[in-house]
């Protein structure tokens, strides 16, 4: 680049020439105490909740507490530059992050500015980051699918755009993995992803970044990284920066899947700067307001009405814009009745519950299908999906009594062994690797194969392969079936038919 | 924080008694000065504060200082060890002032400037100030050198910042580019 010294002074001279600043008069406060990330400060009289005051030297706050003679506020930048006696000046801001698609692509922190060493992020947009939630008119019911593409969660545990859906389970189940693979298979869609990286370990973020980078997905996704290190003032804010960069794109009719990885880690970061502003401590010590702090975030996810933006047009710039929510909690030693995850479970419209068991026995992605639930995700399935694995849940419920019951003896009559058999392949079926997404009319047929029984002659071991190859065969011999499920989303009797002939065709050269 | 709160509620109920028994001045001379002495003489802030000396000791010597003040402050500083809150004279002096000026709506102004003021000068900040606030203005000077030039007038918890110093500084970040 060339960089002429002279031109540079020229720049700084007009800036300093066009500088204008009108001398108001501002409201201001003395530091009584600072530490731990908190600050007190005496006066500020017309302070407002969550306004974002300013300490010396750039650094930035926000007052939460409002007392008689005092007020407290979190710090979102280094305590070590303030001192007792300080200057606080009120800004009459309430605290907002950047967002719009210019957003798009790039790693911020819990402020929305960058981290990627991309450059600033141009974009003129600002929004606060507690926003509200839409009201009852202004949403509609979820009716459309968002693929995870997975087998086992698109089957047996849709999620609609618009859902709140909770990723929960032990530390190493497989609830990154879980995520990346949806960023992953959003490509082809029309679906902007946020990645919220609350008290994550600076490595885990970059591997995430650097696996969506090469999968081509930061193209359509937001990282906003608190890591552990960030102060618990930054772990706090960060869901909320996230979820209001998610909300921008919403209201302009977009559909964005938001996933907080985790709300555990969020909800100790509020514990932290709660008792240190002496709030008082409830159960597990934390704040009495920590259920409506996960629900106020929670809350603002939905599915707008086609005609929100005729409703408030000040709110919204075009209606049919969805926020999906996917929180993650990590549970300790599978305790799901703990404070936090009972709290989350009941705010989220279903969980996806990952087991360390099954994922160690190899069933990866390790979902307990037993424990798992979308309450509102089986009006989004496609309808195709909705009639092949129907039956999945029930087979499989089936399959894990009789072999609980099948370990005592070896003498089985000959139903009990097929439905044996049956749920073996199924289990076999549902398993997928990692970063391998799948497009919902391959699962469908994959499912089929499965459901139907036409796998039950194979040893689970060779399932893997006739996925496989059946796929291919499929998209070579009879790409016109695959073409009608993906267009028409139904599962007719013809298709059926034709799929079932197929099947049958292709065992003969397996 | 807390001492000062409680400390309030006793002075403003001194303070309400004074006005009706008329001697709110002489009472709010006694107490300033005791204050004074206070800050003054460590010697008697530790003796009046010292929880393992005798309340009849304290009482003592502090109807012998107070030899000749209205027996109301008598009284209320006797009160004051009773109630175990010797904490509160420390400050008593300053709080009956401030609440003194409020009832007379008078406001202290902090003027803070790199050299001292010239009499019209300050006429004409107190005239303003008195138009903005609507109250009786009393300036406090206060020679600040690292403001660099221009006045910072800080009064109650506002403040018009027009110092050379904050406008270096507001400049620095604008071009910096700092955080929204």
């Amino acid at each position: 680049m060339d960089l002429r010294p002279a031109e540079v002074s020229a720049i700084i001279k007009q800036e300093i020439e066009n500088y204008q600043e009108s001398m108001k008069m501002e409201s201001v406060g003395t530091v009584l105490q600072v530490g731990d990330g908190v600050a007190r400060v005496y006066g500020l009289d017309d302070c407002m909740v969550s306004e974002i005051i300013e300490f010396p030297n750039g650094v930035y706050g926000i007052a939460l507490n409002l007392e008689e003679d005092n007020v407290g506020a979190i710090l979102l930048g280094s305590e070590t530059l303030i001192k007792e006696g300080d200057i606080v000046k009120t800004t009459g801001r309430i605290s907002s992050v950047p967002a719009g698609e210019a957003m798009v692509g790039r790693v911020v922190n819990a402020l929305g500015q960058p981290i990627d060493g991309k450059g600033p992020i141009n974009t003129d947009v600002f929004r606060p980051i507690e926003g509200k939630a839409p009201n009852v008119v202004q949403r509609q019911p979820v009716k459309e699918p968002l693929q995870t593409g997975l087998k086992a969660i698109d089957s047996m545990i849709p999620i609609g755009r618009g859902q709140r859906e909770l990723i929960i389970g032990d530390r190493q189940t497989g609830k990154t993995a879980l995520i990346v693979d949806t960023i992953l298979n959003q490509k082809e869609t029309d679906v902007y992803c946020i990645y919220v990286a609350v008290g994550q370990k600076n490595s885990t973020v970059r591997d995430v970044v650097k696996t969506l980078e090469e999968g081509g997905a930061m193209d359509y996704t937001i990282v906003v990284s608190a890591p552990a290190s960030d102060q618990a003032s930054m772990q706090f804010i960060a869901p909320f920066a996230g979820c209001a960069m998610g909300e921008e794109l919403r209201d302009n009719g977009k559909h964005v899947v938001i996933f907080y990885d985790d709300l555990y880690k969020h909800a100790l970061a509020w514990r932290q700067v709660s008792l240190l502003l002496r709030r008082p401590p409830g159960r597990e010590a934390f704040p009495g307001d920590i259920f409506n702090l996960h629900s106020r975030l929670l809350e603002r996810a939905a599915k707008l009405a086609e005609d929100a933006h005729e409703q408030a047009p000040e709110m919204y710039k075009a209606g049919g814009g969805s926020l999906t929510a996917l929180p993650v909690v990590e549970t300790q030693e599978g305790d799901v009745s703990a404070y936090i995850p009972t709290n989350v479970i009941s705010i989220t419209d279903g969980q996806i519950y990952l087991e360390a068991d099954l994922f160690n026995a190899g069933i990866r992605p390790g979902v307990n299908v037993g424990l798992s639930v979308s309450r509102v995700g089986g009006a989004a399935q496609t309808p195709a999906m909705k009639k092949v694995a129907g039956g999945l849940r029930i087979n499989l419920a089936q399959y894990r009594e009789l072999q609980a019951f099948a370990q005592f003896g070896s003498d089985l009559d000959k139903q009990t062994l097929a439905q044996l058999t049956r749920g073996e392949r199924l289990v076999e079926i549902l398993k997928q690797a990692q970063y391998v997404p799948m497009v919902v009319e391959d699962q469908v047929l994959v499912i089929y194969a499965g459901t139907s029984g036409a796998l039950d002659e194979y040893p689970a071991d060779r399932l893997k392969a006739f996925e496989e190859d059946f796929l291919r065969y499929m998209h070579d011999k009879h790409s016109d079936v695959v073409e009608q499920i993906r267009v028409d989303k139904k599962w007719t009797e013809e298709i059926e038919t034709a799929v079932k002939s197929a099947i049958e065709e292709f065992k003969k050269t397996f | 924080m807390t001492a000062r709160t409680t400390g309030l509620r006793y002075l403003s109920a001194l303070f309400d008694i004074c006005r009706e028994r008329n001697v709110v001045d002489e009472v709010g001379d006694v107490f300033a000065s005791l204050s004074g002495a206070m800050k003054e003489s460590q010697e008697l802030h530790d003796f009046l504060l010292n929880p393992r000396i005798n309340r009849n000791e304290k009482k003592r010597v502090l109807l012998n200082l107070l030899d000749g003040a209205p027996s109301l402050a008598k009284d209320f500083a006797c009160l004051l060890i009773d109630k175990g809150r010797e904490g509160i004279l420390v400050f008593a002096g300053e709080e009956f002032g401030n609440l003194l000026r409020d009832s007379n709506n008078i406001m202290v102004a902090k003027v803070q400037a790199v050299r001292a003021f010239d009499e019209t000068l300050k006429q004409d900040i107190k005239g303003r100030l008195a138009n903005v606030t609507g109250k009786n203005i009393e300036l406090v000077e206060e020679i600040k050198e690292d403001l660099l030039g221009g006045v910072r007038v800080i009064f109650g918890s506002k403040m018009i910042d027009a110092s050379l110093r904050s406008r270096l500084d507001k400049m620095r970040r604008t071009l910096k580019g700092g955080l929204a």
